[in-house]
């Protein structure tokens, strides 16, 4: 900018030196001497010359003496302060100080023999050539600043136009991570598609890996216990036998179930209010002589109708489905699920009115693996993979006593 | 009591089939889904041991198929199906009881009678009607609480009768459910039988509990105390 700025202040000079020569020749042309007499017309052949405060003044200068000056000279200035040329050469200067232009050609004329140097000097204000190049100047910045303008509008369009799938993407990765999506959608760019179609090629993998994972499990154990069945049925069987066989039923019941056991990258989120309320439909009917209830204490109004955790439904239905039926197995008549929901924290607690658990036996309940035969049968593998499901979705898991009676066992999901 | 069992598991249908039978019930027995579903359609059952992974039909649709059919017999699902989610389904699909193998022959029988029971509506085990009361976990009878020498089949008849009191229960009905579906119809045998109980639970031939309604069956009138 400061340059194209430059080189037109440089062209206004250069053009207001030939400018200011032109008039210089104006002034020679009329300019004569005859018998050592000057003669010089007061009025020249240019107008600028002749109009006072046109803003240009033309002198004639002989031997350091003005000896003319035009009739547009109101002011005249020193004539010191005039340039000097050569003769028959012409010298052009820009005065800051006086905020002039001084341009003066010498010229030789004869008399009686004798060659007269005499200067022909046109002297220019600066204002309107320094309120041209304002103008340019101001016009130049203003184009460049417009034009920087629309660059920037348009590198900002092109930039967005490049980031704003990358920002869907993103977002549609943080939803699916949140629980709220399976796989992602929408339409992006040829070579993020790629990418798009990659991951959920990825997750569909590994549900389908899960599932197989799953169904070998199922199908092993399947094979397995009709035999086991048989066996622990025979007539006069040894307690030894006996014992041998409920430990190989153990060993089927937890770890076929522990390799199904594996949190995908993405879990999606699910209402849990179905699987509570089939559950407990469900426990109904093996367990007719109690009474289930389930009560909900939100200040969010849907979550009376819907509850949404980051939980596999298969897990979800093996978490709630072995709380409550342990309570139902310890209760004498009465079971109750209660929810509780506020923020990004929620607790589906299992109240039931039985025995209770002893506080020395409740540690032992959570921990991994730990049998407890002695709290009611079935008791321990069924809370040992509670305990591996809520370690798996990082629930917590506490045991403490109900209001009821007997033991509250609370699942809390928090959510980030 | 007669009852369907469904195991494609022909050592442990066997042993099923001798077991029940030993503790006094007729038994059916199914080894796929269709024969299931066709048994059920065809009989009146007290009872159905129902296993879920079946040739040909799925368990979970031979309950299906009966619930919509409107057969309203006591099943328990008996599989080595044990997820939580399984069991609510099988359950939501009409089931009144899911017990997951490796078993106990025991714990079986007793949450088949106790389905019967809870069926015929009794909360307990104890069956009270008049001076009469059954103990259907023990299989003893007893009157004025002595206990009674009944045969097996004599057992069976009075438990019917007893399960399902003032209503008419026919010769038919009261064979299929004292004998497995091989048996005769024709057979007179029922009649012997009423004819030993009534005898035997009264002597006096005062209290008169099993009616004959000619041409339709039997009816025992005594008054019921539910437990």
């Amino acid at each position: 900018m400061w340059s194209v700025s430059s080189a037109h202040y440089a062209s206004l000079l250069k053009s207001k030196e030939t400018e200011l020569a032109m008039m210089s020749y104006v002034l020679l042309s009329a300019f004569e001497i005859n018998n050592n007499r000057i003669d010089m017309p007061v009025e020249v052949y240019d107008e600028r010359l002749n109009i006072p405060q046109s803003g240009y003044q033309g002198y004639i200068k002989l031997n350091d003496s003005l000896i003319w000056q035009s009739a547009s000279t109101l002011e005249p200035i020193s004539s010191r302060s005039l340039p000097v040329a050569s003769v028959g050469e012409g010298r052009f200067v820009v005065n800051q100080k006086k905020s002039l232009f001084l341009y003066t050609f010498t010229a030789e004329f004869t008399s009686e023999n004798q060659y007269i140097p005499i200067q022909f000097s046109i002297v220019n204000h600066m204002r309107d050539v320094a309120a041209e190049h304002a103008v340019f100047t101001r016009s130049l910045w203003q184009y460049g600043a417009l034009l920087t303008g629309v660059v920037a509008l348009l590198l900002l369009v092109s930039l967005l136009s490049v980031v704003k799938p990358l920002q869907h993407l993103i977002s549609q990765l943080q939803e699916a991570e949140q629980g709220k999506k399976r796989a992602l959608t929408g339409h992006y760019p040829k070579e993020l598609d790629q990418a798009k179609h990659s991951i959920n090629s990825l997750l569909e993998n590994e549900d389908f890996q899960k599932k197989r994972l799953q169904n070998l499990g199922q199908d092993l154990a399947h094979s397995l216990k009709t035999p086991l069945s048989v066996m622990q049925n025979q007539p006069n069987l040894s307690v030894e036998l006996q014992q041998e066989i409920q430990t190989i039923q153990e060993i089927i019941q937890r770890q076929l179930k522990r390799p199904a056991l594996q949190q995908n990258v993405w879990v999606e989120q699910i209402d849990i209010l179905p699987i509570l309320s089939k559950t407990i439909n469900s426990l109904e009917k093996i367990y007719p002589h109690i009474t289930f209830s389930w009560s909900i204490n939100s200040e969010q109004n849907h979550v009376n109708t819907e509850l949404k955790l980051p939980i596999e439904q298969t897990d979800a239905y093996e978490l709630f489905g072995n709380i409550i039926d342990n309570a139902a197995k310890a209760a004498h008549t009465r079971v109750k699920v209660h929810i509780e929901h506020e923020n990004k924290r929620s607790t589906i607690a299992i109240h039931d009115d039985g025995a209770g658990i002893p506080t020395a036996q409740r540690k032992n309940i959570l921990e991994r693996g730990q049998r407890l035969d002695t709290y009611t049968s079935g008791q321990g593998i069924g809370m040992a993979m509670v305990s591996d499901i809520s370690d798996l979705y990082h629930a917590k898991l506490q045991i403490t006593e109900s209001n009821l009676g007997g033991a509250k066992v609370a699942v809390t999901f928090t959510s980030h | 009591m007669r009852i369907l069992i469904t195991e494609d598991n022909p050592k442990l249908l066997i042993q099923l089939d001798t077991y029940f039978q030993e503790h006094g019930f007729s038994v059916d027995l199914a080894d796929d889904g269709e024969r299931a579903q066709f048994l059920l359609s065809e009989y009146g059952y007290d009872a159905v041991i129902m296993d879920l992974g079946l040739p040909k039909i799925e368990g979970i649709d031979v309950i299906k198929y009966a619930r919509k059919k409107n057969i309203t017999v006591p099943i328990l699902i008996l599989t080595a199906r044990d997820n939580w989610e399984q069991k609510v389904l099988g359950l939501d699909a009409g089931a009144d009881d899911y017990l997951t193998k490796p078993f106990h022959l025991e714990e079986l029988l007793a949450r088949i009678k106790a389905l019967i029971r809870r069926c015929a509506g009794h909360a307990s085990s104890l069956i009270k009607a008049g001076p009469i009361q059954l103990d259907l976990t023990k299989q003893l009878v007893f009157l004025h609480e002595e206990e009674l020498d009944l045969t097996a089949y004599e057992y069976k008849v009075l438990e019917y009768l007893l399960l399902n009191p003032n209503k008419v229960i026919s010769k038919t009905e009261l064979t299929e459910h004292i004998y497995d579906q091989d048996f005769d119809l024709d057979s007179n045998v029922i009649e012997v039988f009423v004819g030993r109980l009534r005898k035997k639970i009264d002597p006096d031939n005062t209290l008169k509990p099993i009616e004959t309604l000619r041409g339709r069956g039997y009816k025992l009138s005594l008054v019921h105390s539910k437990n």
